[in-house]
């Protein structure tokens, strides 16, 4: 279940963050800022505060009785509306009021400062009336006998102080909305600037299809994140197209090839037809037939068999084989091949043994020797050798034919390649023999490599992984 | 011989009509009785209504499929030997097909030859028993000592050619396809590899050994179908 939000484009969900974030992140700031600015303007109060607290104790005694002595003499409380000392409050054990001498009439306020905490020192600030706010400083005051102690308090007006602070708390309430709005605006404005190229490659990407596969997206050689997506994307779409073209090309030739075939069936029977014929010439017209039945079987199983080994189904069961002997073996079944054109098939034998699946091996190496010896004049040498190189054992045929021309080496494993098609189709080849064995090399976890030899001809080498 | 062991009777099931015709006529010639059906249900009815000596079982069949045929029929306790035919060649195809009680399994496209020889081996009617010294006119081939002598004079063979020799003459006057020589005698069982051109090669050899300059040819090569070793051409 996805949540609204993460339905909503990239530059919405971005102008989000920016509102949410930015006026969480600037009201703690705003906050913290206003928090400082008060503790430090009440600072020069705090320290008059102290002064007036010094003054007081070093004035004041009680005695016991609850009786208040100012400067020596007895304080009454009617002299409180009069009084030009610092102003204070003595509070008794239980919380209670005992006298508070300032200048003010208490039935004008609207609310008096009511009793301390007990037995710490504290600051705190008292709204008294609309105008007036009162700083306080309250102390414990021990008195003899009391237990436990009195407290003491000093006050002053705190009006100067609060007034810069709530034009800090006006400007404050005004600009972070303003702020918040600019963030907002300059974000959406600002993301949706930088993400106009992915825009513009959504619209272009939605404009290549499987017919038009020509085009790629435009890179700007800005190096950042959304051009290396755009060139990362044409590479993509190169591999894409080239596959495309790929299986555009094994249709055709598949279709050629399976057409050929048919069609001289369906001519060689309809010409057979036209006129009657002896049973000696039916038979050879129904031979004729059936070969070319036989060749169609026969191509069939190979794309089937090339398929299934492409598919990389990896069944192949391992064991230890002993190469030399597998080579052998193949060498002197295909030998009759070789005989029959007078070629002499050399294979110096070492011993080396890898694991492997030998039934596909031999395929695979079936294959190289059937086509040296197809590709090759007669009279000629071909050359099996076995060598382990590095992480690899390299089983390499080596044949003096034409070789293969440069511009076609890349191709010798795409399927129906054939390096003179004309001479190749006499031989009866299809031209599926290298994919196959290219495919079978996969399949063991090896490679089929090509250079041709000198002075002339092709060495084939399959690469077979020792572990 | 055949007029002393009484005609094998075949029911052939297969749905293409063409196929089915011509897998009965094959088989006709071959001296046996041959009924055919074109669906599973029809098939299910003859089994159950007639003895059979062997069943060539097609896979995909409209209907009842192939596998349901050959449960019912062996559900019913019928014993007889069944070939299953198959477009699908996968071996995994295969083994369902075996495991559920086929005797052997032939994937299409196959040779007729190849369907006549796994159905006499299925039959138990191999055309040569194992005699241990078959001949053919003045050629003779001593299976144990591996020497062929014809008209007397001994032929020089290498031992695969004394092995492809010793299958043909087993099977005088039948075809023998190159399948069927590539899995027999080169013991290959992917055939995607092909042999073909190293079989006919060897064959090539064989033939100027056994026939060169004669009149009287043994080995007759089947344009597109094999190879077929007897006194005359089938």
């Amino acid at each position: 279940m996805r949540r609204w939000w993460q339905r909503r484009s990239l530059h919405f969900r971005l102008a989000l963050w920016y509102a949410l974030g930015g006026t969480l992140l600037l009201a703690a700031f705003s906050m913290a800022i206003y928090v400082f600015v008060a503790m430090t303007m009440a600072r020069p109060l705090d320290h008059q505060l102290r002064q007036d607290m010094a003054l007081v104790s070093q004035r004041l005694k009680v005695l016991p009785g609850r009786k208040i002595i100012w400067d020596g003499t007895t304080l009454a409380p009617d002299v409180a509306s009069k009084w030009s000392d610092p102003w204070f409050e003595l509070w008794d054990e239980e919380g209670h009021l005992v006298c508070r001498f300032w200048p003010f009439n208490e039935k004008e306020l609207d609310q008096l400062p009511y009793a301390p905490v007990r037995n710490r020192e504290t600051i705190s600030v008292f709204s008294v009336a609309p105008d007036l706010r009162l700083r306080v400083l309250s102390m414990p005051y021990p008195v003899a006998g009391q237990e436990p102690a009195w407290m003491i308090r000093v006050l002053r007006v705190h009006e100067p102080a609060a007034e810069a602070l709530s034009a800090l708390l006006l400007i404050i309430t005004i600009a972070l909305p303003a702020v918040v709005a600019l963030l907002v605006y300059g974000g959406y404005v600002v993301t949706k600037h930088w993400l106009k190229p992915l825009d513009e490659m959504v619209m272009e990407a939605d404009r290549i299809t499987a017919d038009d596969l020509g085009r790629r997206l435009s890179v700007k050689n800005s190096g950042d994140e959304l051009s290396r997506l755009a060139s990362v994307f044409n590479v993509t779409l190169d591999r894409l197209e080239g596959s495309f073209r790929a299986l555009d090309r094994f249709v055709a030739d598949a279709s050629h090839e399976i057409r050929t075939p048919l069609t001289t069936l369906r001519s060689v029977g309809e010409v057979a037809l036209r006129r009657g014929r002896t049973p000696d010439e039916y038979r050879e017209i129904i031979g004729s037939m059936l070969e070319e039945a036989a060749r169609l079987q026969f191509l069939t199983e190979r794309l089937l068999e090339l398929a299934r080994a492409e598919g990389g189904v990896k069944t192949a069961p391992r064991q230890m084989v002993r190469l030399e002997e597998c080579i052998a073996e193949c060498l002197n079944e295909l030998g009759v091949l070789a005989e029959n054109k007078r070629q002499r098939i050399v294979f110096d034998a070492r011993e080396c043994s890898v694991e492997t699946d030998p039934v596909i091996f031999r395929q695979a190496l079936q294959n190289l020797i059937d086509n040296a010896v197809k590709y090759s004049p007669a009279d000629t040498v071909i050359t099996v050798s076995l060598a382990e190189t590095g992480r690899f054992v390299a089983v390499t045929v080596t044949d003096q034919g034409p070789g293969i021309a440069p511009e076609q080496r890349s191709q010798i494993t795409d399927r129906f390649f054939r390096a003179d098609a004309a001479r190749a189709r006499d031989q009866g080849g299809f031209g599926l023999g290298l994919a196959l064995t290219n495919a079978y090399m996969r399949m063991l976890g090896g490679r089929l490599e090509y250079e041709p030899a000198q002075p002339l001809g092709s060495r084939f080498g399959l690469m077979l992984p020792k572990d | 011989m055949p007029s002393v062991v009484p005609s094998p009777r075949v029911l052939v099931v297969e749905d293409q009509a063409k196929m089915r015709a011509s897998i009965a006529e094959g088989l006709q010639m071959e001296g046996w009785i041959v009924i055919t059906a074109g669906t599973g249900d029809e098939a299910v009815r003859l089994i159950e209504a007639q003895a059979f000596d062997l069943l060539l079982l097609d896979w995909m069949l409209p209907g009842r499929n192939g596998i349901d045929v050959l449960r019912h029929a062996r559900e019913r306790g019928q014993q007889m030997p069944v070939l299953m035919l198959t477009a699908r060649g996968e071996v995994k195809d295969r083994v369902t097909g075996l495991e559920k009680g086929a005797d052997d399994y032939l994937p299409k496209p196959f040779a007729f030859a190849e369907l006549v020889a796994r159905c006499r081996v299925l039959l138990r009617r191999p055309l040569l028993g194992s005699g241990r010294v078959p001949c053919c006119g003045d050629l003779e081939l001593d299976t144990r000592t591996r020497v062929a002598v014809r008209s007397g004079g001994e032929i020089p063979l290498t031992p695969r050619e004394v092995d492809i020799l010793e299958y043909l003459m087993r099977r005088q006057n039948q075809i023998v396809t190159r399948e069927m020589l590539e899995r027999d005698v080169w013991r290959q069982t992917n055939r995607f590899t092909s042999l073909d051109n190293v079989i006919d090669v060897q064959i090539m050899r064989l033939r100027r050994k056994v026939d060169g300059g004669r009149a009287d040819q043994l080995i007759h090569t089947i344009r597109g179908v094999g190879y077929c070793l007897g006194k005359e051409p089938s």
